[in-house]
């Protein structure tokens, strides 16, 4: 089963590595901006001669493909250094925001899903479940300028944007996992309402046993499952580039790299954050896979 | 993408509104006011600090503050002034200047300044790097070091405008160069500014620290941090909370706003720059010149300019050169707008084909917005008009070909304050792009060349007159005002229309 995962993994990995290849090549020529935008043809096609652009572009894929296998990420045509050096910073820089919203997300989420699920159908329900649609539907750069109007701009509380400290930390992270902690508080409670209607439930509570008991021994373990899978998911795509966020916030993360590369046209960037983007969206669905098996372990013994 | 953030800008446009009427926070950086280093947001990161690698309006000014050009421009006027790397200049004849040069100076990482080097720079704006310096370097027929401070140049053709012409020159230290090149120079300057760099956090941050020994004496900043955003409301919003202390490029809907909050500011200054559209000459329908009269005389640029910018945001102006030069205007037959002749020359010409009009969408102050007002224009003028709006890169692309049909929206580049400037860049024939080229301004420009003085102000003026009023291409729009947002505690900074940025004097005063 690991296995099937793994090939299954490796195979979207080449699509999307292709289809980044492709895709980019589409946008136009980057040699023109590499040198000012006014250079004259022969230097341009000389340029483009050291870059290697002039091969067949299955000459350039083979040989991209090839890079790859051996680690080399290649080297950005704006920064004229290592792309692996260049993203390995901003992955820094991502880790740390997706890793902040995410665990706001979850010990926010959680909590207030269980508890919606607990009181259904009372007051408490409904305003958890209305600021969670809230919560999915704010657009994530407005929620954004919103906080900076209010943290940064009015109380001078926190940073407006970039990065350095903690400080600077919060606003993007808060505005980041908005949309995850709707889904989680979603989430949490219509798995757990299901729960709290089986029979196993309704004897543990016969047995004396009390809400909170009920809840995180009987409820939360079973709600787990969907919970991971939907953390993972998010994770992922926090990683690969939460790009209108970064951009409002100057956040120098992978998003924003992004968006920097796509404008200059650098080509070898792209494609290395798309790599970078696709290997770790893999990787976390793998490791979301092996969870299951943690979690649930029917899930594990049907794999042996 | 940028259509993406375009679209995403409007909205945030409203909210700075209310951020501004709520009014500032606390700044945050507390050192020694000498030592502070002033916190400047750029809309784009510096590709390089090279100028001819990258021209871009990020890398322009920026570049200034570590690499100094041969010769320095005058902070008001922006001519060739003697204080700065080069002290002294004589035309010994026709073909021949000399250029004396300081040899007091030390570059950043303690090689010497001379002649030599002054000369190995210029050969590297003729020879090398990209055609941005080699078509304007092109008649230096010759670069020699007479002595320690004086550089003898031939060319090959009068050029009286040649300590103009070195304003472009950046002067890198020639030991460091040979070693890196021009691409690794750009990416580690080292030059003899008011500022060294100090550190380059690729797609973060450049911070640069005060030169001790810049021969003009130590600037009063203790360094500048350069960080970027790409989105206007966003760099509005870091003034306005009190993290950024001059930020740039702000659009006319939030530089009113801006100044409404406390402790900020907005400077405005107008670009040395003109923005203008250009006709494929060579192509039906802009070869027949009844339609490029067509469409000149359907265009309200004043209406344009108000409607678009407001009144601080671009002036209107029906001329060719910038007012700045004594050359500009003062022609009494201006083609200017008039619905009425327009209809009659289109019903005279008969059938048109549609008229492809490309234009940028973030490149130039609300280019998108401009763009779609002069097709709608048109449009009611009777044209047909098939919009382009256009990514930077996919724009440039197309115009390089110098083979776009239709006619663009585009802006005379900044090389220096010279009409000829803008004359090699777009209307000789042997200039970069040469959709309005006229081989009699070939001639007219070689004449220009061998005068000065009043005599060469009339032969521009009449260069003039021949491209906007008889030959109606380019057709002149209007000039752009660039706005800066800047935090109470800045003094005595002026923000120029070369793009050129001067911090020498600039400090910060605690007490704001």
């Amino acid at each position: 089963m690991l296995l099937r995962r793994l090939a299954g993994g490796v195979i979207s990995l080449v699509l999307a590595v292709t289809l980044a290849f492709l895709l980019v090549r589409l946008a136009g020529d980057p040699v023109v901006h590499m040198l000012g935008g006014v250079a004259p043809p022969e230097q341009i096609e000389a340029k483009r001669q050291e870059l290697g652009l002039d091969r067949p572009l299955i000459v350039q894929y083979i040989s991209y493909m090839g890079s790859l296998l051996t680690g080399d990420l290649g080297e950005s045509l704006r920064y004229q250094q290592s792309n692996g050096q260049l993203i390995a910073g901003r992955l820094v820089a991502s880790l740390q925001l997706a890793g902040v919203a995410m665990f706001l997300a979850v010990v926010v989420g959680v909590p207030l899903g269980l508890f919606a699920a607990l009181r259904e159908g009372t007051i408490f329900d409904r305003v958890t479940m209305f600021f969670a649609l809230i919560g999915q539907s704010l657009p994530l750069f407005w929620l954004g300028m919103i906080l900076i109007l209010l943290f940064a701009v009015e109380l001078g509380w926190l940073p407006a944007g970039q990065s350095g400290s903690w400080q600077h930390v919060i606003l993007p992270a808060v505005s980041l996992s908005a949309y995850p902690m709707a889904r989680v508080a979603r989430l949490t409670r219509s798995s757990a309402i299901e729960v709290l209607g089986e029979d196993y439930v309704t004897a543990a509570r016969a047995r004396g046993l009390s809400n909170w008991r009920v809840a995180t021994v009987h409820v939360l373990r079973n709600v787990g499952l969907p919970l991971v899978t939907i953390i993972g998911l998010h994770l992922g795509q926090m990683l690969s580039g939460v790009v209108t966020l970064e951009v409002v916030f100057s956040w120098p993360g992978l998003g924003a790299l992004a968006v920097g590369a796509l404008q200059f046209r650098d080509f070898f960037l792209v494609q290395a954050i798309v790599v970078v983007g696709a290997s770790l969206f893999v990787a976390i669905n793998l490791a979301v896979d092996l969870l299951y098996g943690a979690i649930d372990p029917r899930i594990r013994n049907a794999e042996i | 993408m940028r259509g993406l953030l375009s679209l995403r800008s409007s909205g945030i446009t409203g909210l700075c509104l209310l951020a501004v009427a709520c009014g500032s926070g606390p700044g945050i950086d507390d050192a020694d006011p000498a030592e502070r280093r002033i916190r400047i947001v750029l809309g784009s990161e510096p590709r390089s600090f090279h100028p001819f690698i990258d021209n871009s309006r990020a890398s322009v000014g920026v570049s200034r503050l570590v690499v100094e050009a041969l010769v320095g421009p005058d902070s008001k006027t922006y001519q060739a002034t003697k204080e700065g790397l080069t002290v002294d200049w004589r035309r010994l004849e026709p073909l021949m200047w000399e250029f004396d040069v300081r040899t007091d100076v030390r570059f950043h990482n303690g090689e010497a300044f001379n002649a030599e080097v002054a000369a190995f720079n210029i050969l590297k704006a003729r020879d090398e790097v990209t055609g941005v310096s080699s078509r304007y370097f092109a008649a230096l027929e010759s670069i020699e070091t007479i002595d320690q401070d004086t550089v003898r140049v031939t060319t090959s053709q009068p050029l009286s405008f040649l300590p103009m012409m070195m304003m472009m020159v950046p002067v890198f230290p020639k030991e460091h160069y040979l070693a890196v090149g021009a691409t690794g120079i750009g990416l580690s300057p080292v030059g003899t500014g008011p500022f060294e760099l100090e550190a380059w956090h690729k797609g973060r941050e450049i911070v640069l620290v005060r030169n001790e020994e810049f021969y003009r004496g130590a600037p009063i900043l203790g360094g500048v941090r350069l960080s970027w955003s790409t989105e206007a409301s966003s760099r509005a919003a870091l003034l306005v909370s009190g993290a950024a202390d001059i930020v740039v490029d702000l659009p006319p809907q939030l530089t009113n706003m801006v100044e409404t909050a406390l402790n900020v500011g907005v400077l405005r200054v107008p670009e040395l720059t003109k923005m203008m559209l250009q006709m494929n000459r060579r192509v039906p329908p802009f070869d027949d010149l009844r339609v490029r009269k067509a469409v000149a005389q359907a265009i309200d640029s004043e209406l344009l300019v108000e409607a678009i910018f407001g009144a601080d945001g671009a002036i209107s102006d029906p001329n060719l050169f910038h007012p700045m030069f004594p050359s500009a205007g003062g022609h009494e037959d201006y083609v200017t707008y008039d619905l009425a002749a327009t209809r009659a020359i289109l019903e005279e010409v008969g059938d048109l084909p549609p008229i492809e009009f490309h234009y940028t969408v973030g490149r130039y102050i609300l280019d998108n917005e401009v763009g779609s007002a002069i097709a709608s224009m048109l449009e009611a003028a009777g044209f047909t008009v098939e919009r382009n709006p256009m990514e930077e890169g996919a724009f440039l692309d197309l115009l390089l070909t110098d083979d776009m049909s239709g006619m663009h929206l585009i802006s005379t580049i900044p090389t220096f304050a010279h009409e000829d400037g803008p004359i090699r860049s777009y209307w000789t024939t042997k200039s970069v792009v040469t959709y309005c080229s006229d081989p009699r301004v070939d001639r007219l420009v070689e004449e220009a060349a061998t005068t000065d003085g009043d005599e060469q102000d009339r032969v521009y003026n009449q260069i003039e007159r021949l491209l906007i009023i008889e030959e109606v291409c380019p057709i002149p729009l209007y000039i752009q005002i660039r706005s800066f947002g800047v935090a109470g505690r800045v003094e005595d900074f002026l923000p120029r229309g070369d793009q050129i940025w001067d911090l020498h004097a600039v400090s910060l005063n605690s007490e704001s």
